[in-house]
């Protein structure tokens, strides 16, 4: 196997290798032995440790009841503010709303968790888990924009590590019944017709479909396992009364988190592909059968395999990928590490006739991870700090995560990513960070990065090379980010 | 000139045939028209911008937040005068509203809304492309500009439509410019963009733009321009669009002739009288209209704000407007000829109005929009003559 090829699969499964650094001398079992261990994650420097500079409160918060607490707090805040706008003049009122509202809750944040996301991929020594747990977060998508949703994404997100070792049916049930996806998809409000809650009048809600939909459409069958409205509309009866607790005065002593509201509940059985879901003693369980169900339908897998192979291997995989990754889905029923190892095992052997145009995100991770670039480390703790800061840089690039504007994720399609002004900001953004490293003092350390990283990957007679041979691409070394990152062979892993 | 080249050198890689690019190129001339969409995300308050003055109802519902100093259009209705430019188009004859109009969909979520204001398709999350890039596939446009990063989902099905966006960092020097020229020569899908990117760099700001100036290129007046310079081109694109973010969920405080509400409407005005500026002599074939997800509430809520709402209105300003006039089905705003008592209707589907947008700018017929499918509309005999179409 060639260096270039070595190179391209660390690219494929996670992002890279540092270009003084060695390529692995068995990549499948560098990549493999990645997957069965879930890394800590949280804000860390190059060495592991947690950044130290941080504000007090600058926490990831895990606990469940620190996260719904959390909720609380911006929900009544946002409350408060609405109420401070009779008394306030309009910039008074803005000033006010920036301070309690924007800073904390939509900046802070969403800042934390990417800073955390990205410093965890690039220094937290399983780039390989890493990648996957990109992928899960865009396949069960949360995004900010319902409810005041903000601080319970980040913990969402989270929470799918560890379960990234078990199997899927375990996942897409926590997935599905926890509090960020039953605010985000509407389902807190998803209630049933011939529930005592619409009987007696207590709420004008009634059904919604968002979350039924999803769960059938974008976690499980896809719509080319030919389901229909009336599935639809079964799932979404029996998510009816699934709904997030928070601390309130009137649910004293209840545990937080997600909650099932049996006066919400459609009572009675329903019916989804062709199974009727009837619960005798315990009205919760009729979503239980149903996760189990759908999980383990051959669609599902299938859906999963074509969902990973096109992610990670190919806009269009060789259906020999897919058959691989699908069969390990359904030969282990759905152990994830299985069905990762596939994926792997089936990016390595389709290697030199497959590649993928990368999203924004995975890309810029590998031009730090390969290049040594740090992040940058901007605090924005009010509107008017200044400096380079990670989520507006991904927004720069076309994916301001955790901005996904639908739930169903961020493309993961090649050509969703190449448009004029997406190409063109790839190019800029390399001499903003090559910038950051020269201001850093660290820009020496990058110029023989990507100069090794040029002679180890680029490919013997490619145009990128003859760059590289004709310029000065050691002392420009702007020029020599942009012949490197913007290489097909880069580009293109 | 950088789109032609743009465009012949996309032919490789997109789902065009050659054969339809000069036929394109010979029929644009200075009245093929142009039209500028406008997303007005977070729901434009339709009672705000244009004030019914003639509804006595209208104080009463609105005792804080009603517009008393309305700009005025005739009896019934005054503009916000925060849409001072809008008004002098109206006394120019090129300013069309269509009021208490909106899409079929009443879920009353920005989310789902917003989704559906750019399928054009009531069922959220239905289809991953936008009426108006079905629109151009189905007239065979062969360029459309998105003043944004990514292409929004409104432009989406097409292929032929790119993406300008101001930008804070610094340009390429030629030298990187004919890196990438030599690395994606051989690249289908890349080597297409290699001249377009060149164009746009090389220019004077090598040292990247700074906080203000970049804050000024983003502002409506900014991008109005950005996309004029482009429109009003020789086989320049015949569509644009620009993305207004956010700013007009106003729940609370959102003010009356000053407040958050007519910031919004004031960015608004100056990003049409940019684009006028801009078009120069093609302002008199060309169209500026707006989209929002949904109304607000007809009347204030308990935080001097409005909430979440189904009816607004509707601006379609330019040379292509043949006659200023407000379009409505009106039924007033007392309590019981409201939608579920609280917002005003959208007694005029808003996908006719849009309908006859497309109708007028990419010659599409009503059954060819419908058949072809482009957008599903109910027609509304209150727009007649809208556009001068029957």
């Amino acid at each position: 196997m060639r260096q270039q090829d070595i190179s391209k699969f660390t690219r494929r499964v996670a992002f890279g290798i540092r270009g003084d650094q060695s390529l692995p001398a068995d990549p499948l079992t560098w990549a493999i032995q990645q997957l069965g261990v879930e890394p800590p994650i949280d804000i860390i420097e190059p060495d592991g440790s947690r950044r130290s500079d941080l504000p007090a409160d600058m926490k990831l918060l895990s606990d469940i009841d620190d996260v719904m607490h959390a909720f609380a707090t911006h929900q009544r805040v946002e409350k408060e503010s609405f109420e401070k706008a009779k008394t306030l003049g309009p910039k008074e009122y803005e000033a006010y709303r920036e301070e309690t509202v924007a800073t904390p809750y939509w900046r802070l944040t969403h800042w934390k968790e990417v800073q955390a996301r990205e410093t965890t991929a690039l220094f937290g020594g399983a780039p390989v888990f890493e990648r996957f747990w990109h992928f899960w977060t865009n396949h069960f998508m949360v995004a900010p924009g319902n409810q005041n949703n903000d601080t319970l994404i980040g913990p969402f997100q989270r929470s799918l590590r560890p379960l990234m070792l078990g199997n899927y049916r375990d996942m897409l049930w926590h997935a599905v019944t926890h509090p960020a996806m039953l605010v985000y998809l509407d389902n807190n409000r998803n209630t049933g017709p011939r529930s005592r809650a619409a009987r007696e009048k207590w709420t004008k809600d009634s059904i919604n479909e968002n979350l039924g939909r999803e769960l059938l459409e974008l976690f499980t069958l896809s719509p080319s396992a030919g389901y229909t409205q009336k599935d639809v509309e079964g799932t979404t009866l029996i998510l009816t009364g699934w709904r997030d607790m928070k601390p309130d005065q009137w649910h004293k002593g209840q545990p937080l988190g997600t909650y099932f509201d049996f006066n919400h509940h459609e009572p009675g059985s329903q019916e989804v592909l062709g199974k009727r879901y009837t619960a005798l003693f315990k009205p919760s369980s009729k979503l239980e059968d149903l996760v189990t169900d759908l999980a383990n339908h051959p669609a599902t897998a299938r859906h999963l395999a074509h969902k990973l192979c096109v992610y990670f291997i190919d806009d269009t995989p060789p259906a020999a990928a897919v058959d691989k990754v699908e069969s390990a889905f359904i030969g282990s029923k759905g152990d994830l590490q299985k069905v990762h190892q596939a994926v792997i095992e089936a990016a390595w052997a389709h290697l030199e006739t497959t590649r993928k145009f990368v999203s924004p995100e995975t890309w810029l991770l590998q031009v730090w991870t390969v290049s040594g670039a740090q992040p940058p480390r901007t605090i924005p703790i009010t509107r008017s700090v200044r400096g380079l800061k990670t989520p507006y840089l991904l927004g720069d690039l076309g994916q301001e995560i955790p901005r996904c504007p639908q739930p169903n994720g961020w493309p993961i399609r090649s050509v969703d990513w190449i448009s004029k002004e997406m190409l063109d900001r790839r190019l800029r953004v390399l001499s903003v960070l090559g910038g950051e490293e020269r201001r850093a003092g660290r820009a020496l350390d990058m110029r023989v990065n990507v100069s090794l990283a040029a002679a180890r990957d680029l490919h013997e007679n490619s145009p990128a090379r003859s760059v590289f041979k004709q310029a000065d691409t050691f002392n420009d070394a702007r020029l020599g980010l942009i012949a490197f990152f913007a290489s097909p062979e880069i580009l293109w892993s | 000139m950088q789109r032609r080249e743009f465009i012949l050198g996309a032919a490789g890689f997109a789902s065009l045939s050659l054969t339809a690019i000069p036929d394109v190129w010979a029929n644009d001339s200075i009245d093929t028209p142009r039209v500028l969409y406008v997303l007005l995300r977070g729901g434009m308050d339709g009672l705000t911008a244009v004030p019914p003055i003639g509804d006595a109802t209208y104080a009463q519902i609105r005792p804080t937040i009603g517009i008393r100093q309305a700009l005025r259009l005739n009896a019934d209705f005054g503009l916000h005068p925060a849409l001072a430019a809008l008004h002098g188009l109206w006394a120019e004859g090129q300013l069309a509203v269509v009021h208490s109009t909106g899409f079929g969909y009443t879920g009353r979520s920005h989310f789902e809304g917003q989704d559906v204001m750019q399928t054009g398709i009531m069922t959220p999350y239905a289809v991953n492309s936008g009426w108006v890039g079905r629109a151009m596939e189905r007239a065979a446009v062969e360029s459309g500009v998105a003043i944004s990063i990514p292409m929004p989902l409104i432009l989406r099905g097409n292929e032929r439509a790119t993406t300008d966006f101001p930008n804070w960092m610094p340009m390429l020097r030629k030298a990187d410019t004919d890196a990438i020229q030599t690395m994606w020569a051989d690249e289908p899908m890349l080597a297409p963009y290699t001249a377009v990117i060149a164009a746009a760099n090389g220019g004077m700001q090598t040292r990247g733009m700074g906080k203000d100036a970049f804050e000024d290129a983003k502002s409506m007046r900014g991008l109005a321009t950005v996309a004029a310079a482009q429109m009003r081109e020789d086989g320049g694109p015949r569509v644009g669009l620009i993305d207004m973010r956010n700013g007009f969920d106003t729940h609370a405080s959102q003010g009356a002739e000053k407040g958050g509400h007519a910031d919004q409407l004031r960015h608004l005005n100056d990003l049409v009288s940019a684009f006028k500026a801009g078009m120069g002599e093609r302002w008199q074939h060309s169209l500026v209209v707006t989209v929002t997800e949904f109304g607000r509430t007809a009347a204030e809520n308990g935080t001097t704000g409005t909430d979440h709402g189904v009816g607004t209105c509707a601006f379609l300003a330019g040379g292509l407007v043949t006659e200023s006039k407000v379009y409505a089905d009106w039924r007033g705003l007392n309590k019981q000829n409201l939608f579920e008592e609280r917002d005003l209707p959208a007694s005029i589907d808003i996908n006719a109005v849009y309908a006859k947008v497309i109708e007028r700018s990419l010659r599409l017929s009503a059954s060819q929009i419908t058949q072809g499918g482009v957008l599903d509309f109910k027609s509304h005999p209150a727009l007649k003559g809208l556009l001068g179409l029957s």
